[in-house]
């Protein structure tokens, strides 16, 4: 027991000024003559800092910021900010979290979409272009029944515009009060 | 709009998003455009989501 041997001092320093010059290089060593302080004081002369490896606005060496509309921020500095801010979770993570509660939370015509689907599914609900409250448990076609399917199936013609275009059809109301007691069709025929 | 712009255009949409997600600063603008998304949809649902959550009907 008791302090270590000199030598022994002397290897473990050894050792760590290897290692530390291994990671780290050589140790700094002052300036041995005056004319190599000299150079070395006007080497490391304060001045505005370089900016490493420029960029498009700032190209290697600059060191004014260019005249931009937000002065004393320089380019890099606000890229390196944006490149700073922590993204956890990644894409993935902020878009999942934006489609359930779309699909599942916010709730269109009184149901949620996922609730929609499982009625249309079910066959308990209908998908229309012209939900009415006669047909309550319908949902309403959105731009995929509208427009698109529209795009690609083949049209019926639309008898009603054939026979006349001013023609308005019918409501319930009109119906109950005076039905027609002919076709508007077989009218224009004979 | 027709089937085919809708489909175009947000084919469009989609693919300029994968081309900025692929850089370094548009991937966190992005990242962050798409929680300002959820923000702003909670927030314009705040009312019917209260009340959804509440148990009562829509307002």
């Amino acid at each position: 027991m008791g302090q270590a041997a000199p030598t022994q001092k002397m290897d473990a320093l050894e050792t760590l000024q290897r290692y530390s010059e291994s990671h780290a290089g050589p140790a700094h060593q002052g300036p041995t003559t005056e004319a190599e302080a000299k150079a070395q004081q006007t080497k490391e002369a304060p001045g505005p800092a370089k900016i490493p490896g420029g960029s498009i606005l700032a190209p290697e060496g600059a060191t004014e910021p260019p005249e931009l509309g937000v002065k004393n921020i320089h380019p890099e500095q606000a890229r390196s900010f944006v490149l700073r801010l922590p993204t956890p979770g990644s894409i993935i993570f902020p878009l999942l979290v934006l489609v359930v509660i779309w699909i599942f939370v916010i709730a269109d015509n009184t149901k949620t979409r996922a609730a929609w689907l499982w009625e249309v599914l079910s066959g308990n609900a209908t998908v229309s272009n012209n939900p009415t409250a006669a047909t309550p448990n319908t949902v309403a076609g959105g731009v995929a029944d509208t427009a698109l399917l529209n795009s690609f199936t083949p049209k019926p013609p639309n008898v009603t515009e054939l026979v006349d275009p001013t023609f308005v059809p019918p409501t319930m109301a009109t119906v109950k009060v005076a039905p027609p007691p002919f076709s508007i069709a077989a009218t224009r025929d004979s | 709009m027709s089937g085919f712009a809708f489909i175009v255009k947000w084919a469009m949409l989609v693919l300029l998003l994968i081309v900025l997600a692929k850089n370094e600063i548009g991937n966190r603008l992005i990242y962050y455009f798409l929680w300002l998304s959820v923000l702003i949809l909670l927030v314009t649902h705040a009312s019917e989501l209260t009340a959804a959550f509440q148990g009562k009907e829509t307002p």
